[in-house]
């Protein structure tokens, strides 16, 4: 049955007398040199683990002690004093060592595993203190009761504190490092091993040379002493090596070796053993604070391994380079991905200045200051644009600086898509704003068109009638020709929204110029089973041209064939665009179609304003067109009665050719 | 009878004046808005005529001025104006009652046919109106059993059935027919009959 699962009482009882067996067994063993037959023993390993029970359970512990006790008088000792002391002395003991449970668990909060110097420090200060106060108070009682002279005050308080003390020494830091894992997993925790094996066996090779050999033949105990310091060595040994937990063993077995060595290798006063108890008191403090130190010191060796580990591995698969270097730009260290950004083999920039990656270094400072988006150089010497955040720190007055750098070589890329996308956007609806502003003035256009057609249809009214004054048909107009004026206003605001200083004449590929009217007509022309073809004849010099009016023009040939084809319900569907040279200083375009064509009587309207044959054309299209052509130095025309299809032409001006010896 | 207006709405100045000019010169009387709302103002459903009003106007549209005037009972046949392919505003302008629609810009041969048409139109409507609301008159005169006895004369029955059905002698009858016949002035039956059924088809409830 595991402690874990009992009842709280049950457990109670069951830990208590567990302990009270362990308090009686060790209180037999150690009742040895007893100081005037009372519980004044050079070793005292009872109150050790008083005190390990005190500390793990609790101040209310301190009742099970007192019971220990009583008991320990009653059986071992044959009640050396009477019921009356014996109760008051096992009081003061328990609640001694409560108290000391108390101030170590609550006021100072050691960690009652000992994982810290600090804590076994306390444990020991705290101890020799208890004790010495424990030890007096009890001295005391013993006197109080006539039990003891006065005279014998000092000798029983030292035997006294000093039993106590290395009883403490001995069996609390053993109990309270070993003790839950014994609870937990019975049978010692102990791995075996060739080194402990030795380290056992030199325990014991010392106490024989200390106690067995026979050194001094008047059998006086002065050698013993001399010798004793050879103790320190198999326990330095053992704290070096093992730490807390292996120092707590073997001060234990030192300890309980050097008893029975006392016990069987000589004859040696109670005077002598509390001696030499003294000497082991040393001992015992200096190993185990040796032990804790090194187990200290480990745990403290492991979690920065651990946490360096780490930072390690974020270091190493962080995405972005991360470079540290020394204020001059020295480069430190770098993690792979630097590496593999600047495309240097591993440990190549160590040593090496910033400035090989980054040309535009100047100085870590200013480069912590400044951050931002800059050119780095790679290995073999091509650019890649890189985003760097250096921030400083100082590790032991040194200066460091960590520099993050990525790449975004990536993100440049999308971003220039991105704005070239916005380009062609706004190409796009600068074209169909054109489409827009033509429909707007359309509308506003019929307005002096019909207040024209109004006032000369009054005229001719007046005129009809033969009686109208002569003024009378003048005023009128006159007011037509005021709307006349007013409908070619509209019209030249049309001129200047398409000149509007933004003609910007480039040299400009025809094969460009096509490019982009495919692609608007494209769509439009595949949902009405229209086939569009390009033919360009030979090659051909670039223009010089406005390329968006330009391709309005073309556009609006196309646009016009699409329209008319989607109209006449032709079988065969197709639109033909092509460009030719037109003597030495112009490029002919043609548009030409399978629609129903031109006829010889409309093609003298085709270019006034407002006449169409659209459902719901504008009339302004080809009017447009021409203008812009002509601005351009070129000519625009149609063919009429072509047997195959509607064929418009239109020149546009070549790019001067640069002579460079003259230029 | 009054003299016929041609009431011209057009927000553009030259439009307007335009228009007016044209109608004037085709001898109609104008009155000239520029916008809805001063010509609802003036509006008088006592005058006859018919409204030319474009369809695109800021603030009130031809059309909202074409709900308005059907909101309050006016009788005045409506030609909107209405740009070059605005084929929706059309339809919804003859939906909502307008008499024609022509497109600007516009043949003024067109514009007068259409002018001439809605006033000739309002003309005989003012005419019937006018002739019935005699008859309701005269009407008006009859006493409720000369009512009856024309009621049931229209109806085709014969002085006998009548006598019968009023619980009369039938020479009684034959005196209150004549009574009816003079005071409607009608010369004949197919005469008094016309009558009644002018009077139903203009205002049933008084049938």
């Amino acid at each position: 049955m595991a402690v874990e699962s009992m009842t709280p009482a049950f457990r109670a009882v069951v830990v208590s007398a567990a302990f009270l067996a362990a308090y009686l067994f060790l209180d037999q063993i150690s009742f040895i040199y007893a100081f005037h037959k009372f519980n004044i023993t050079p070793w005292n390993p009872p109150v050790g683990l008083a005190l390990a029970c005190l500390l793990l359970v609790g101040p209310r512990f301190a009742a099970v002690i007192v019971l220990g006790r009583l008991l320990g008088d009653l059986f071992l000792r044959d009640m050396p004093t009477p019921l009356m002391t014996s109760g008051l002395g096992a009081g003061l003991i328990a609640g001694g060592y409560a108290m000391a449970a108390v101030i170590l668990r609550r006021w100072i909060g050691i960690d009652l595993r000992l994982s810290r110097s600090r804590d076994m420090l306390w444990l020991i200060a705290v101890a020799l203190v208890t004790t010495m106060v424990v030890a007096c108070g009890y001295v005391l009682l013993l006197i109080a009761f006539d039990l003891l002279p006065l005279d014998a005050f000092l000798k029983a308080v030292t035997r006294r504190w000093v039993g106590d003390a290395i009883g403490i020494m001995t069996i609390t830091p053993f109990l309270l490092a070993h003790g839950p894992a014994l609870l937990s997993r019975p049978g010692m925790p102990l791995r075996l091993s060739m080194e402990k094996l030795a380290q056992a066996t030199s325990v014991v090779l010392v106490l024989w040379v200390i106690f067995g050999i026979d050194w001094d033949e008047s059998g006086a105990a002065a050698v013993e002493f001399q010798f004793f310091y050879l103790l320190f060595l198999p326990l330095i040994w053992i704290a070096v090596r093992t730490g807390l937990t292996g120092v707590a063993i073997g001060v234990l077995g030192t300890q309980v070796g050097l008893i029975i060595a006392i016990r069987t290798l000589g004859d040696y006063s109670g005077t002598t053993v509390t001696a030499l108890q003294m000497l082991m008191i040393t001992l015992a403090v200096t190993s185990l604070l040796l032990g804790s130190i090194v187990s200290e010191r480990r745990r403290t060796e492991g979690l920065l391994r651990d946490s360096e580990a780490r930072l390690q591995a974020l270091v190493r698969t962080a995405p972005d380079g991360i470079i540290t270097a020394a204020p001059d730009g020295t480069i430190a260290t770098l993690n792979p991905a630097a590496e593999h950004l600047f495309g240097f083999a591993a440990g190549e920039l160590v040593g090496q200045p910033a400035a090989r990656i980054l040309p535009q270094f100047d100085g870590m400072r200013a480069l912590a200051a400044a951050g931002g988006e800059m050119d780095a150089r790679r290995h073999d010497g091509s650019a890649v644009p890189v985003e760097v955040t250096v921030s400083e720190t100082a590790v032991d007055g040194r200066h460091l600086f960590i520099a993050m750098i990525r790449d975004v070589s990536q993100r440049k890329q999308i971003e220039a898509r991105l704005a070239q996308k916005q380009a062609e956007l706004a190409h796009v609806s600068r074209l169909s704003l054109m489409g827009e502003m033509a429909s707007a003035l359309a509308h506003e256009i019929n307005q002096p068109l019909s207040a024209i057609a109004n006032y000369t249809r009054v005229c001719q009214m007046l005129l009809d009638s033969g009686k109208a004054a002569p003024e009378r048909i003048r005023e009128t107009m006159d007011k037509a020709v005021h709307q006349a004026e007013r409908a070619g206003e509209i019209i030249r605001r049309l001129r200047e929204f398409l000149g509007k200083g933004e003609t910007q004449f480039a040299v400009t590929p025809v094969e460009r110029i096509f490019e982009e009217v495919m692609d608007l007509s494209r769509t439009g022309a595949a949902q009405a089973g229209i086939a569009l073809k390009v033919t360009v004849d030979g090659h051909l010099p670039p223009l010089f041209v406005d390329n968006i009016q330009t391709e309005q023009v073309l556009l609006n040939l196309v646009r016009n064939s699409m329209d008319a084809l989607v109209m006449s319900e032709h079988s065969r569907r197709e639109v033909v665009l092509s460009a030719q040279r037109d003597g030495p200083d112009f490029i002919r375009f043609t548009v030409r179609d399978t629609g129903p064509g031109i006829s010889r009587d409309i093609v003298d309207q085709l270019f006034t304003p407002f006449s169409t044959t659209k459902p719901t054309g504008m009339g302004l299209g080809l009017s447009i067109s021409r203008s812009i052509v002509e601005a351009h130095g070129g000519r625009l025309w149609a063919e009429p009665d072509q047997p195959a299809g509607a064929v418009f032409h239109f020149t546009l001006p070549i790019a001067p050719v640069l002579d460079e010896q003259h230029a | 009878m009054l003299e016929p207006t041609v009431f011209v709405v057009d927000d553009d100045d030259a439009l307007r004046d335009s228009l007016s000019l044209l109608v004037e010169t085709a001898g109609y009387k104008v009155e000239t808005f520029p916008a809805g709302e001063p010509f609802l103002d003036a509006f008088d459903p006592e005058r006859p005529g018919c409204l030319l009003a474009d369809v695109r106007m800021p603030g009130m549209s031809g059309l909202d001025l074409l709900r308005e005037l059907k909101r309050w009972g006016a009788t005045l046949p409506v030609i909107v104006i209405t740009g070059h392919g605005d084929v929706a505003m059309a339809v919804s302008a003859l939906k909502d009652g307008a008499l024609d629609f022509i497109e600007k810009p516009f043949d003024a041969s067109v514009l007068m046919d259409s002018i001439r048409d809605a006033l000739d139109r309002q003309d005989r409507d003012q005419r019937s109106r006018l002739e019935a609301q005699e008859i309701l008159d005269r009407m008006d005169t009859l006493t409720p059993r000369e009512r009856e006895v024309m009621d049931l004369v229209v109806a085709g029955h014969s002085n006998k059935v009548i006598a019968g059905r009023l619980d009369i002698s039938t020479r009684t009858v034959e005196v209150h027919r004549a009574r009816v016949m003079e005071k409607m002035r009608a010369r004949n039956l197919s005469e008094l009959v016309r009558m009644a059924l002018k009077v139903e088809a203009r205002e049933p409830a008084l049938a």
